[in-house]
């Protein structure tokens, strides 16, 4: 292994935590609260529970790294290329989102190849330039996302509506802790953590992953109760135009910055994860040039679900069973492994 | 390397490419200070659009061009705000701006209609700051929009702000787009009576985003004291003027019994200001006086509000704490129980001058 392909642990955790995080400032509360109702902070804790459960049962079985689980080429093969498409699906969709946001709140006029080719060339040259590249961005930058919650609690205390919480378990039990399992799919990135040991290998991957997810777990807290809290909003982007504050006006701009920020260093990520997997599924000497193809293809196929509304609902639909990759299938192999002492390396 | 180096820099080479398209001159904008929505005679709204004219803001020197109206309005007939603005634009010679909105005032007659259709309107301005006040007037908004004097401000944008926001009378009623954007609650905007004079005289109440009753000013008051908005208020007895402050936050409890009971707890403080001579001399007797005439009053207004099935309380949203899921809650029914509450209030007043 090239020991400058590899990444330190502070940027793995950073990587991981803008993975789950960056639809959190858009979609995913009106997501978690259109579920669960007052009780989205207690389904927001059930995913948590769930996601720290199987991992806890992953790492117990093994070092973390999912590839030696699966002996079988076939089985390998036929993982990395299913997790390709869905990366790749992810990436389209974010992307979309991403234009779609710019251009509903501050390019109206703007054309929508205008607004995606620079992204996508952002997006394409920080991914081609490799793990190190990504990562290093998302160490310097990830702290940043704290601003958010920070600054939505801090403008927005005073209009707290505690009468929002209530009542206390919402739409229902059933509905926070059974759907708990399709609402997993707003954690489907952490199918990308399986391939970080590639780029981590002399440690653990436990160590990147429980602290992502409590990070996580914190940021999803905060912005979640404080949509929920606010009554009249569905997502941070919109609680911050709705306020105004004295000492800083109005403060979108710093959302805007920071949520495109966090979505390029999100894109970048995933399509850098999807060349990977490609390669691995079908072989490759490199994957460097798959990265040209692969913006070339979500640019095109965001502007075509981008302008399709069909296309959008089908995407919304197929998303709820996005979980299935990165939850169930690892756990599939586990329970079926044959020979479970060989699991652990050490 | 040379191979990176030339990426980033053509990534970056593409922002200056852009040179100055979708550039907009503040010159080429035309600020819209304050929106008036009637009901239209032959389209679904008469919009006004009161814009600033930032050269008579400018200047205050006799003969300059500051003695002209700070102000100038246009009047068009369209189906959705957006064609409005549309229409509004051919015919200025500007583009109009909603950045600097600070007042949104209703007509009765288009506030009689379901307002719902206009908060998805008013969602969809990107431009527009929803943090703009909400009005509501008698008779014609442009109407009313026309006989704006501004008087000791020439600049109107501040005037609509400081009237609606900094309001010192008591009688303030501050209530913002974003406000109105909230669903399923009653709101009580400030009302304007029909005529020229531009004061609040009374409070407008809009249930399901349509004009559904107007309570008189004193009302207005009596909810500030209620929502914990007592800062220096003036209150009135029969017997004498008082200043009344909130010492602490109102406490309102709700109890989900065979019919919901309500408990208000008020902890005043203030002194009398004018009037008899007993309330000078003796203290205990004045804040009896004060505390019977708030209860009275205070009692009075909750039970016209639940006569008329108002709830500006939110009390049904407080007795949800008493329900751990949706389903009991509306097993429960707390709208429909509204109408029949039972109030009990407690006034603690502290006499500022002898106590």
């Amino acid at each position: 292994m090239n020991s400058t392909k590899n990444i330190s642990r502070t940027q793995g955790i950073c990587l991981g935590v803008n993975l789950l995080c960056n639809k959190l400032f858009l979609l995913t509360p009106a997501f978690f609260i259109g579920n669960a109702g007052s009780g989205a902070l207690f389904s927001v804790l059930t995913v948590y529970a769930i996601a720290f459960l199987f991992f806890s049962l992953f790492f117990k079985k093994t070092d973390g790294d999912l590839f030696a689980l699966m002996k079988k080429m076939w089985f390998q093969r036929t993982f990395h290329f299913l997790s390709f498409l869905l990366t790749l699906f992810c990436c389209v969709v974010n992307f979309s989102l991403l234009i779609y946001f710019l251009k509903a709140t501050v390019f109206p006029k703007s054309p929508y190849l205008f607004l995606a080719l620079p992204f996508a060339l952002c997006m394409g040259v920080c991914a081609k330039n490799g793990m190190k590249s990504v990562a290093g961005t998302a160490g310097f930058f990830v702290p940043f996302l704290f601003t958010i919650p920070l600054l939505l609690l801090a403008t927005t205390v005073k209009n707290f509506d505690l009468t929002q919480l209530f009542p206390l378990f919402g739409k229902g039990v059933k509905a926070i802790f059974l759907n708990g399992v399709f609402m997993l799919s707003s954690l489907f990135e952490v199918l990308v953590l399986f391939y970080l040991p590639a780029f981590y290998p002399k440690q653990k991957l436990a160590g990147i992953v429980r602290p992502t997810l409590a990070i996580s777990c914190l940021l999803y807290l905060l912005i979640i109760g404080s949509v929920l809290l606010l009554g009249n909003s569905h997502t941070a982007g919109h609680a911050f135009s709705l306020l105004q504050t004295g000492f800083s006006g109005r403060n979108d701009g710093i959302f805007l910055l920071i949520y495109t920020l966090s979505g390029m260093l999100y894109l970048a990520s995933m399509l850098f994860f999807s060349a990977e997997m490609f390669q691995k599924a079908f072989p490759l000497p490199t994957k460097n040039v798959l990265f040209l193809p692969l913006t070339l293809l979500i640019v095109l196929y965001s502007e075509i679900t981008f302008l399709n509304q069909e296309g959008q609902a089908f995407l919304k639909n197929a998303g709820l069973m996005l979980w299935l990759m990165p939850f169930s299938v690892p756990f599939l192999f586990l329970l079926f492994a044959k020979n479970k002492k060989e699991l652990k390396h050490d | 390397m040379i191979k990176k180096l030339l990426l980033i820099l053509l990534c970056f080479s593409l922002f200056p490419l852009s040179a100055c398209y979708d550039a907009v001159e503040i010159d080429d904008l035309a600020y819209v200070v304050a929106m008036g929505i009637d009901k239209g005679d032959s389209k679904t709204f008469r919009i006004t659009l009161q814009y600033a004219v930032p050269l008579n803001i400018a200047s205050g020197i006799e003969g300059s061009p500051g003695e002209e109206a700070p102000l100038t309005s246009l009047t068009v007939e369209a189906d959705s705000l957006h064609t409005a603005l549309n229409d509004a634009n051919g015919k200025i010679a500007k583009t109009t701006a909603l950045s600097h909105l600070n007042l949104l005032l209703l007509g009765d007659g288009a506030a009689t209609q379901d307002l719902g259709y206009l908060k998805d309107e008013l969602l969809s301005l990107p431009d527009l700051p929803k943090t703009a006040c909400l009005a509501l007037c008698g008779g014609l908004a442009a109407d009313k929009l026309a006989a704006v004097s501004s008087p000791l401000e020439r600049n109107p944008s501040r005037y609509y702000a400081d009237f609606f926001q900094n309001d010192v009378s008591g009688y303030e009623l501050s209530r913002t787009v974003s406000a109105f954007l909230r669903p399923d609650t009653d709101t009580a905007l400030p009302y304007l009576e029909p005529g020229e004079a531009f004061e609040i005289a009374g409070m407008a109440i809009l249930k399901e985003h349509t004009l559904y009753k107007i309570y008189p000013k004193q009302d207005i008051l009596l909810l500030n004291i209620l929502r914990g908005n007592t800062k220096d208020l003036k209150y009135e007895t029969p017997n004498g003027i008082y200043r009344i402050d909130a010492r602490t936050a109102p406490e309102i409890s709700i109890r989900p019994e065979e019919v919901p009971v309500v408990s208000v707890t008020l902890d005043l403080t203030g002194e009398p200001l004018s009037g008899k001579d007993f309330l000078f001399q003796d203290s205990k007797k004045a804040s009896t006086e004060l505390s019977d005439n708030l209860k009275k009053d205070l009692l009075q207004f909750l039970n016209k509000m639940t006569k008329d099935d108002i709830d500006l309380l939110n009390l049904s949203d407080r007795i949800k704490k008493h329900f751990l899921t949706e389903k009991e809650l509306k097993a429960y029914a707390p709208r429909e129980k509204y109408s029949h509450s039972v109030f009990s209030v407690k006034v603690h007043f502290r006499n500022t001058k002898t106590d």
